[in-house]
Protein backbone atom coordinates (compact mmCIF):
# COMPACT_ATOMS: atom_id res chain seq x y z
CA UNK A 1 0.00 0.00 0.00
CA UNK A 2 2.93 2.48 1.04
CA UNK A 3 4.59 1.96 -3.14
CA UNK A 4 1.13 2.76 -4.64
CA UNK A 5 0.59 5.48 -2.82
CA UNK A 6 4.24 6.84 -3.27
CA UNK A 7 4.11 5.98 -7.04
CA UNK A 8 0.30 7.33 -7.13
CA UNK A 9 1.59 10.65 -5.15
CA UNK A 10 4.49 11.23 -7.19
CA UNK A 11 2.23 11.12 -10.20
CA UNK A 12 -0.47 13.19 -9.04
CA UNK A 13 1.70 15.37 -8.07
CA UNK A 14 3.57 15.81 -11.43
CA UNK A 15 0.53 15.67 -13.72
CA UNK A 16 -1.27 18.22 -11.67
CA UNK A 17 2.39 20.98 -11.47
CA UNK A 18 2.48 20.08 -14.99
CA UNK A 19 -1.07 21.45 -16.15
CA UNK A 20 -0.70 24.27 -13.68
CA UNK A 21 2.51 25.70 -15.52
CA UNK A 22 0.56 25.52 -18.73
CA UNK A 23 -2.40 26.70 -17.74
CA UNK A 24 -0.18 29.55 -15.95
CA UNK A 25 1.41 29.86 -19.25
CA UNK A 26 -1.46 30.17 -21.19
CA UNK A 27 -4.17 32.19 -19.12
CA UNK A 28 -2.10 33.56 -16.61
CA UNK A 29 -2.55 37.16 -17.60
CA UNK A 30 -6.19 36.14 -16.26
CA UNK A 31 -5.48 35.09 -12.91
CA UNK A 32 -6.25 38.44 -11.20
CA UNK A 33 -9.82 38.65 -13.21
CA UNK A 34 -12.77 36.75 -12.38
CA UNK A 35 -12.41 34.99 -15.79
CA UNK A 36 -11.43 32.04 -14.61
CA UNK A 37 -13.58 31.52 -12.11
CA UNK A 38 -16.46 32.05 -15.66
CA UNK A 39 -15.06 29.67 -17.38
CA UNK A 40 -14.76 27.08 -14.39
CA UNK A 41 -18.13 27.53 -13.64
CA UNK A 42 -18.61 26.80 -17.61
CA UNK A 43 -16.44 23.92 -17.54
CA UNK A 44 -17.61 22.08 -14.65
CA UNK A 45 -21.96 22.36 -15.44
CA UNK A 46 -20.57 20.84 -18.99
CA UNK A 47 -18.67 18.04 -17.46
CA UNK A 48 -21.74 17.49 -15.37
CA UNK A 49 -24.10 17.28 -18.79
CA UNK A 50 -21.32 15.44 -19.84
CA UNK A 51 -21.58 13.11 -17.15
CA UNK A 52 -25.45 13.54 -17.19
CA UNK A 53 -24.90 11.46 -20.90
CA UNK A 54 -26.66 14.84 -22.48
CA UNK A 55 -26.63 14.87 -26.12
CA UNK A 56 -25.46 11.23 -26.04
CA UNK A 57 -22.07 12.09 -24.35
CA UNK A 58 -19.94 10.14 -21.83
CA UNK A 59 -17.71 10.57 -19.45
CA UNK A 60 -14.23 10.93 -21.57
CA UNK A 61 -11.64 8.86 -20.64
CA UNK A 62 -9.11 6.38 -22.01
CA UNK A 63 -10.63 3.05 -21.36
CA UNK A 64 -7.28 1.15 -20.31
CA UNK A 65 -6.47 -0.32 -16.97
CA UNK A 66 -3.44 -0.42 -15.39
CA UNK A 67 -2.19 -4.25 -16.82
CA UNK A 68 -2.34 -7.01 -14.21
CA UNK A 69 1.24 -8.63 -15.50
CA UNK A 70 2.86 -5.97 -13.42
CA UNK A 71 2.73 -7.84 -10.87
CA UNK A 72 3.96 -10.80 -12.20
CA UNK A 73 6.67 -9.32 -14.16
CA UNK A 74 8.27 -7.37 -11.60
CA UNK A 75 6.91 -8.63 -8.00
CA UNK A 76 4.57 -6.47 -5.40
CA UNK A 77 7.05 -3.71 -4.37
CA UNK A 78 7.82 -2.63 -7.65
CA UNK A 79 5.02 -3.81 -9.07
CA UNK A 80 2.46 -1.74 -6.78
CA UNK A 81 4.50 1.19 -7.08
CA UNK A 82 4.36 1.08 -11.13
CA UNK A 83 0.64 0.92 -10.66
CA UNK A 84 0.65 3.75 -8.31
CA UNK A 85 2.24 5.35 -10.99
CA UNK A 86 0.34 4.50 -14.28
CA UNK A 87 -2.96 5.29 -11.80
CA UNK A 88 -1.97 8.86 -10.59
CA UNK A 89 -1.59 10.10 -13.82
CA UNK A 90 -5.17 10.63 -14.08
CA UNK A 91 -5.53 10.69 -17.64
CA UNK A 92 -4.27 7.17 -18.49
CA UNK A 93 -7.32 4.70 -17.13
CA UNK A 94 -10.45 4.25 -16.62
CA UNK A 95 -12.28 7.26 -14.76
CA UNK A 96 -16.21 6.80 -13.16
CA UNK A 97 -16.71 10.72 -13.21
CA UNK A 98 -15.71 13.48 -14.69
CA UNK A 99 -14.67 15.07 -11.30
CA UNK A 100 -10.93 14.17 -12.57
CA UNK A 101 -11.31 16.15 -15.43
CA UNK A 102 -12.54 19.13 -13.22
CA UNK A 103 -9.92 19.18 -11.26
CA UNK A 104 -7.41 19.44 -14.01
CA UNK A 105 -9.44 22.28 -15.21
CA UNK A 106 -9.18 23.94 -11.86
CA UNK A 107 -5.73 23.37 -12.09
CA UNK A 108 -5.25 25.12 -15.32
CA UNK A 109 -7.03 27.99 -14.87
CA UNK A 110 -4.97 28.40 -11.50
CA UNK A 111 -7.84 27.96 -8.92
CA UNK A 112 -5.98 25.33 -6.88
CA UNK A 113 -2.01 25.31 -6.26
CA UNK A 114 0.74 23.69 -8.49
CA UNK A 115 1.00 21.36 -5.75
CA UNK A 116 -2.85 19.99 -5.68
CA UNK A 117 -1.88 16.82 -6.94
CA UNK A 118 -0.81 15.84 -3.31
CA UNK A 119 -4.28 16.91 -2.67
CA UNK A 120 -5.52 14.71 -5.50
CA UNK A 121 -3.34 11.67 -4.04
CA UNK A 122 -4.98 12.02 -0.15
CA UNK A 123 -8.18 11.60 -2.08
CA UNK A 124 -7.17 8.02 -3.28
CA UNK A 125 -4.71 7.15 -0.79
CA UNK A 126 -6.15 7.44 2.53
CA UNK A 127 -9.69 6.02 1.62
CA UNK A 128 -8.10 3.50 -0.15
CA UNK A 129 -5.56 2.94 2.83
CA UNK A 130 -8.32 3.00 5.36
CA UNK A 131 -9.93 0.39 3.10
CA UNK A 132 -6.87 -2.20 3.00
CA UNK A 133 -5.29 -1.52 6.74
CA UNK A 134 -8.79 -1.14 8.86
CA UNK A 135 -11.28 -3.31 7.34
CA UNK A 136 -11.32 -7.17 8.29
CA UNK A 137 -9.99 -9.38 5.53
CA UNK A 138 -13.32 -11.74 5.85
CA UNK A 139 -14.76 -11.05 8.51
CA UNK A 140 -17.89 -13.46 8.36
CA UNK A 141 -15.24 -16.77 7.52
CA UNK A 142 -13.02 -18.76 10.23
CA UNK A 143 -10.38 -18.75 6.92
CA UNK A 144 -7.46 -16.64 7.18
CA UNK A 145 -7.84 -15.07 3.90
CA UNK A 146 -5.90 -11.70 3.41
CA UNK A 147 -7.88 -9.20 1.48
CA UNK A 148 -11.03 -7.45 2.16
CA UNK A 149 -12.43 -9.18 -1.72
CA UNK A 150 -15.83 -8.91 -0.20
CA UNK A 151 -15.62 -5.02 -0.18
CA UNK A 152 -14.94 -4.96 -3.75
CA UNK A 153 -17.98 -6.31 -4.63
CA UNK A 154 -19.80 -3.51 -2.20
CA UNK A 155 -17.59 -1.08 -3.68
CA UNK A 156 -18.70 -1.98 -7.17
CA UNK A 157 -22.35 -1.79 -6.09
CA UNK A 158 -22.09 1.36 -4.93
CA UNK A 159 -20.88 2.99 -7.92
CA UNK A 160 -24.48 4.11 -9.27
CA UNK A 161 -24.98 5.99 -5.76
CA UNK A 162 -20.96 7.33 -5.96
CA UNK A 163 -22.04 9.22 -9.73
CA UNK A 164 -24.59 11.20 -8.15
CA UNK A 165 -22.48 12.43 -5.38
CA UNK A 166 -19.94 13.34 -8.13
CA UNK A 167 -22.85 14.95 -10.40
CA UNK A 168 -23.85 17.07 -7.23
CA UNK A 169 -20.02 18.11 -6.62
CA UNK A 170 -19.73 19.41 -10.61
CA UNK A 171 -23.07 20.83 -10.10
CA UNK A 172 -22.13 22.67 -6.73
CA UNK A 173 -18.19 23.97 -7.80
CA UNK A 174 -20.09 25.48 -11.22
CA UNK A 175 -22.49 27.34 -8.80
CA UNK A 176 -20.03 27.98 -6.54
CA UNK A 177 -17.94 29.08 -9.32
CA UNK A 178 -20.60 30.90 -11.04
CA UNK A 179 -21.36 32.78 -7.79
CA UNK A 180 -17.79 34.21 -7.35
CA UNK A 181 -17.54 35.30 -10.69
CA UNK A 182 -20.69 37.34 -9.84
CA UNK A 183 -18.87 38.60 -6.38
CA UNK A 184 -15.74 39.24 -7.98
CA UNK A 185 -17.39 41.51 -10.88
CA UNK A 186 -19.58 43.34 -8.34
CA UNK B 1 -12.64 35.89 -3.02
CA UNK B 2 -9.26 33.82 -4.06
CA UNK B 3 -8.76 32.12 -0.64
CA UNK B 4 -12.49 30.76 -0.66
CA UNK B 5 -12.56 30.17 -4.43
CA UNK B 6 -9.26 28.24 -3.40
CA UNK B 7 -10.83 26.36 -0.76
CA UNK B 8 -14.01 25.52 -2.53
CA UNK B 9 -11.87 24.27 -5.60
CA UNK B 10 -9.46 22.20 -3.21
CA UNK B 11 -12.35 20.20 -2.13
CA UNK B 12 -13.28 19.18 -5.28
CA UNK B 13 -9.87 18.08 -6.09
CA UNK B 14 -9.51 16.14 -2.88
CA UNK B 15 -12.96 14.23 -3.78
CA UNK B 16 -12.30 13.96 -7.54
CA UNK B 17 -9.03 11.69 -5.75
CA UNK B 18 -11.90 8.90 -5.30
CA UNK B 19 -12.54 8.73 -8.81
CA UNK B 20 -9.54 6.54 -9.29
CA UNK B 21 -10.14 4.63 -6.54
CA UNK B 22 -13.14 2.62 -8.36
CA UNK B 23 -11.97 3.07 -11.98
CA UNK B 24 -10.28 -0.14 -11.98
CA UNK B 25 -13.58 -2.16 -11.72
CA UNK B 26 -14.92 -0.94 -14.82
CA UNK B 27 -14.96 -2.91 -17.61
CA UNK B 28 -12.98 -4.05 -20.66
CA UNK B 29 -14.94 -3.84 -23.44
CA UNK B 30 -13.19 -5.40 -26.00
CA UNK B 31 -14.12 -9.14 -26.57
CA UNK B 32 -11.40 -11.69 -25.97
CA UNK B 33 -10.78 -15.26 -27.62
CA UNK B 34 -9.72 -18.33 -25.87
CA UNK B 35 -6.21 -19.36 -25.68
CA UNK B 36 -4.64 -22.46 -23.43
CA UNK B 37 -3.12 -21.70 -20.47
CA UNK B 38 -1.43 -23.79 -17.38
CA UNK B 39 -3.53 -24.70 -14.36
CA UNK B 40 -5.95 -27.36 -15.56
CA UNK B 41 -5.42 -31.08 -16.41
CA UNK B 42 -7.75 -34.36 -17.45
CA UNK B 43 -10.86 -33.16 -18.65
CA UNK B 44 -10.94 -29.56 -17.77
CA UNK B 45 -7.57 -27.93 -19.27
CA UNK B 46 -7.61 -24.22 -18.07
CA UNK B 47 -7.80 -21.19 -20.97
CA UNK B 48 -7.17 -17.53 -20.62
CA UNK B 49 -9.72 -15.17 -22.73
CA UNK B 50 -12.96 -16.07 -23.97
CA UNK B 51 -14.98 -16.74 -20.13
CA UNK B 52 -18.70 -17.38 -20.15
CA UNK B 53 -20.69 -14.80 -19.87
CA UNK B 54 -22.16 -15.56 -17.04
CA UNK B 55 -18.95 -16.17 -15.01
CA UNK B 56 -17.03 -12.99 -13.29
CA UNK B 57 -15.50 -10.45 -15.51
CA UNK B 58 -15.93 -12.24 -18.91
CA UNK B 59 -13.74 -9.91 -20.81
CA UNK B 60 -10.54 -10.24 -18.56
CA UNK B 61 -8.12 -11.10 -20.75
CA UNK B 62 -5.15 -12.27 -18.66
CA UNK B 63 -6.22 -14.40 -15.55
CA UNK B 64 -6.51 -18.38 -16.43
CA UNK B 65 -9.59 -20.43 -15.46
CA UNK B 66 -10.83 -23.71 -15.59
CA UNK B 67 -14.20 -24.12 -16.93
CA UNK B 68 -15.86 -27.50 -15.66
CA UNK B 69 -18.27 -30.13 -16.78
CA UNK B 70 -20.66 -29.99 -17.23
CA UNK B 71 -19.76 -25.92 -17.60
CA UNK B 72 -21.71 -24.70 -14.76
CA UNK B 73 -18.78 -23.30 -12.69
CA UNK B 74 -15.78 -22.13 -13.09
CA UNK B 75 -12.45 -21.54 -11.01
CA UNK B 76 -10.51 -18.54 -11.84
CA UNK B 77 -7.17 -18.81 -10.54
CA UNK B 78 -5.85 -15.77 -9.89
CA UNK B 79 -2.56 -16.97 -7.97
CA UNK B 80 -0.33 -18.66 -10.76
CA UNK B 81 0.43 -21.58 -10.67
CA UNK B 82 -1.98 -23.31 -7.63
CA UNK B 83 0.82 -24.66 -5.47
CA UNK B 84 0.48 -27.49 -2.88
CA UNK B 85 0.57 -26.90 1.01
CA UNK B 86 -0.41 -23.48 2.40
CA UNK B 87 2.03 -20.75 0.30
CA UNK B 88 2.33 -17.13 0.96
CA UNK B 89 2.92 -14.07 -1.31
CA UNK B 90 1.27 -15.08 -3.39
CA UNK B 91 -1.12 -17.31 -1.97
CA UNK B 92 -3.42 -19.60 -3.87
CA UNK B 93 -6.38 -17.45 -4.42
CA UNK B 94 -8.69 -19.03 -6.78
CA UNK B 95 -12.66 -17.51 -7.30
CA UNK B 96 -15.16 -19.77 -8.01
CA UNK B 97 -18.04 -18.39 -10.65
CA UNK B 98 -21.43 -20.75 -10.41
CA UNK B 99 -23.87 -20.22 -13.04
CA UNK B 100 -26.96 -21.14 -10.70
CA UNK B 101 -27.90 -18.99 -7.60
CA UNK B 102 -25.96 -19.86 -4.51
CA UNK B 103 -29.02 -18.96 -2.31
CA UNK B 104 -26.66 -19.15 0.73
CA UNK B 105 -25.60 -21.88 0.19
CA UNK B 106 -21.56 -22.68 0.97
CA UNK B 107 -19.79 -24.44 -2.52
CA UNK B 108 -18.36 -28.01 -0.61
CA UNK B 109 -15.62 -29.36 -2.30
CA UNK B 110 -14.15 -32.58 -2.39
CA UNK B 111 -11.11 -32.94 -3.64
CA UNK B 112 -9.84 -36.11 -4.89
CA UNK B 113 -5.72 -36.61 -5.91
CA UNK B 114 -4.73 -39.27 -8.30
CA UNK B 115 -3.39 -41.31 -4.88
CA UNK B 116 -7.03 -41.35 -3.47
CA UNK B 117 -6.20 -38.44 -0.86
CA UNK B 118 -9.08 -36.46 -0.51
CA UNK B 119 -9.87 -33.20 1.22
CA UNK B 120 -13.16 -31.30 1.95
CA UNK B 121 -13.93 -27.47 1.96
CA UNK B 122 -16.55 -25.36 2.91
CA UNK B 123 -16.49 -21.78 1.37
CA UNK B 124 -19.18 -19.70 2.83
CA UNK B 125 -21.40 -17.50 -0.02
CA UNK B 126 -20.11 -14.02 1.99
CA UNK B 127 -19.64 -12.52 -1.58
CA UNK B 128 -22.54 -9.96 -2.06
CA UNK B 129 -23.70 -8.88 -5.39
CA UNK B 130 -22.15 -11.96 -7.21
CA UNK B 131 -22.92 -15.52 -7.98
CA UNK B 132 -19.07 -16.13 -6.64
CA UNK B 133 -16.96 -18.17 -4.12
CA UNK B 134 -13.79 -16.83 -3.12
CA UNK B 135 -11.13 -18.87 -0.96
CA UNK B 136 -7.55 -20.38 -0.98
CA UNK B 137 -7.49 -23.35 -2.57
CA UNK B 138 -5.09 -25.04 -0.24
CA UNK B 139 -4.04 -28.56 -1.34
CA UNK B 140 -1.63 -30.59 0.46
CA UNK B 141 0.33 -32.17 -2.57
CA UNK B 142 0.90 -31.51 -6.28
CA UNK B 143 -0.62 -33.08 -9.31
CA UNK B 144 -3.83 -33.17 -10.88
CA UNK B 145 -6.99 -32.96 -8.24
CA UNK B 146 -10.20 -33.84 -9.34
CA UNK B 147 -12.96 -31.29 -7.44
CA UNK B 148 -16.48 -32.06 -7.18
CA UNK B 149 -18.47 -29.21 -6.70
CA UNK B 150 -21.40 -28.54 -5.49
CA UNK B 151 -23.76 -25.66 -4.21
CA UNK B 152 -27.08 -24.36 -3.86
CA UNK B 153 -30.45 -25.33 -3.44
CA UNK B 154 -31.67 -27.94 -4.93
CA UNK B 155 -28.22 -28.85 -5.07
CA UNK B 156 -25.88 -28.35 -8.12
CA UNK B 157 -22.99 -30.22 -9.03
CA UNK B 158 -19.93 -30.39 -11.31
CA UNK B 159 -16.71 -30.84 -11.96
CA UNK B 160 -13.36 -29.88 -12.65
CA UNK B 161 -9.27 -30.51 -12.30
CA UNK B 162 -6.69 -28.31 -10.98
CA UNK B 163 -3.17 -29.03 -11.65
CA UNK B 164 -1.36 -28.46 -8.22
CA UNK B 165 2.19 -27.06 -8.58
CA UNK B 166 5.08 -28.47 -5.58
Amino acid sequence: MGTLSLGFAVSALAIFAVVSLAGEALFGWLHRTPAPSLVAAAALAALALVDLGAFGLHTPMWRRQTPKQLFHRFGPSAGALLWGLDTGLVVTTFRVTSLSWAALALAALGLVPWWSGLLYAIGFTVPAAALVLAVPAHPWSPEDLQEPVWLQYRIMALEPAMRRVALLALLAGAATAGALTVWGMA
Amino acid sequence: MIPIARAAASILVLAAGCDSATSSGAPQSAPVTERPAAGGCAFTPAAIGGRPAWAPDPTDATTPYVLATPPTAVAILVAQPVRAGHPTNPANKVVFGVRSPRLGTPLRIEARATTGDTVHLAIPADVVDAEVYITYLDLPAPGCWRLNLSWGAPQATTILFVDVAP
